[in-house]
């Protein structure tokens, strides 16, 4: 560890230079969509910010001292990513410096010590290579689960048709984790908003399998627990076949085929009648 | 009285409030508690309110159906009421729905449903 600090600190501008080389005539690098300014800039700061985690002469890049070089490398990343590199172009950066590095090494240091600071620096590149691919997951991780909460909110509102009428319109497939918090969301509305009727709409279902099936008629009988009536709208002819055809039994629940027919059932449940002025 | 639940009568209605979760052995106690007063002050309804439950589990959900049938054999209707989305979601969960019970969404709506049926 010693002669790596010593090496690395000795000879930082050839090294720089040495490494932005190679940088530039790698292909897979991609190092030309980057200006040679802003290329000189990252490497100073990374080597600089890894000179001084290199001070406290530890090679796991977990700890605390290589919290810079770690934030440094995720900042990094999420600004390279967002101008489209992938990760294997940014973790190439990373280790496209073990060309000059080991050659310095094997300039600068004896035969026992060229060995031990290959072993010492492949550990601590490869680590913040691995690093840099975490992030741009982590990144993308989050992106999705975003995006999914973001799908969940479009795809199951709840919608008061009348005083003591909600519609929920359920559009696209369900699979089990969206019904359960589809059947979570209408049943807490019909107790937020004291509903009589509960209407679920799956005109905007395209396909329906006995899984699907069997959330949805849970769904109406735990309604049907806490004191509300629950219709199934939107029954159209192929559902309504796909339906017999799986063998789902949909007992007494009351189903329609529109939303209007939906409607016009909770009004009759409701002992409302509508007029013309 | 348990202090799981307490009782009033109102006009001819037995209002029920079970107010927190019960124990086992204390459904039973209820059970037959309530059988004696609807007997005792010829109450034509009960009215269970749960909005005060949270956990629900089988033995509960067949205890409110056994109660709900001991009450219809003894002429009195049953009517659930305020049952809170995490209990019924749970309940539909364990294969419990209940049929033979009545259920309204506040006690208000139960009693207001208890009248509608009423009439002796």
């Amino acid at each position: 560890m010693e002669i790596l600090l010593k090496t690395v600190s000795e000879n930082t501008p050839t090294l720089i230079s040495r490494w932005l080389e190679i940088q530039v005539n790698d292909p897979l690098l991609r190092s030309a969509d980057t200006s040679a300014g802003e290329l000189r800039r990252q490497a100073e700061e990374l080597l600089d910010e890894m000179l001084q985690a290199l001070e406290s002469l530890d090679e796991d890049t977990q700890t605390t001292q290589w919290s810079g070089v770690r934030s440094f490398l995720a900042t990094l990343t999420k600004r390279r990513t967002a101008l489209g590199y992938s990760p294997r172009e940014t973790a190439g950066l990373v280790l496209s410096l073990k060309l000059p590095l080991f050659r310095m090494l094997e300039e600068k240091a004896g035969k026992d010590e060229y060995e031990k600071a290959l072993w010492s620096s492949t550990r601590i590149l490869d680590s913040l290579a691995l690093h840099v691919t975490d992030i741009y997951h982590r990144d993308r991780e989050q992106l999705i689960g975003r995006q999914r909460d973001d799908l969940m909110e479009l795809s199951a509102p709840v919608i008061s048709l009348w005083d003591g009428v909600l519609c929920m319109p359920l559009i696209g497939t369900l699979d089990s984790t969206r019904s359960q918090d589809v059947m979570e969301s209408l049943l807490t509305a019909i107790a937020d908003k004291e509903a009589d009727v509960a209407i679920i709409d799956i005109t905007a279902v395209g396909a329906i399998d006995t899984q699907t099936a069997q959330y949805l008629i849970k769904t109406v009988k735990a309604a049907r627990l806490m004191g509300s009536d629950c219709i199934i709208s939107g029954v159209g002819p192929e559902i309504a076949q796909t339906m017999v055809h799986l063998g789902v039994d949909l007992g007494d629940i009351d189903t329609s085929s529109t939303l209007s027919s939906a409607l016009k059932k909770a009004f009759r449940t409701m002992k409302l009648v509508v007029t013309s002025a | 009285m348990s202090r799981f639940a307490s009782m009033t009568l109102i006009g001819d209605v037995l209002v029920v409030s079970i107010n927190e979760d019960l124990p086992d052995g204390e459904a039973e106690l209820l059970l037959a508690s309530l059988t004696q007063k609807v007997d005792k002050f010829n109450a034509r309804g009960v009215l269970i309110d749960v909005s005060a439950l949270d956990i629900v589990d089988t033995y509960l959900g067949q205890v409110l159906g056994n109660l709900a049938k001991t009450m219809g054999i003894m002429g009195a209707e049953t009517v659930l009421v305020g049952m809170q989305p995490a209990v019924a979601s749970t309940l539909v969960e364990l294969g419990m729905t209940l049929p033979e019970l009545r259920c309204a969404l506040t006690v208000t709506r139960g009693m207001a449903m208890l009248k509608k049926r009423g009439g002796r």
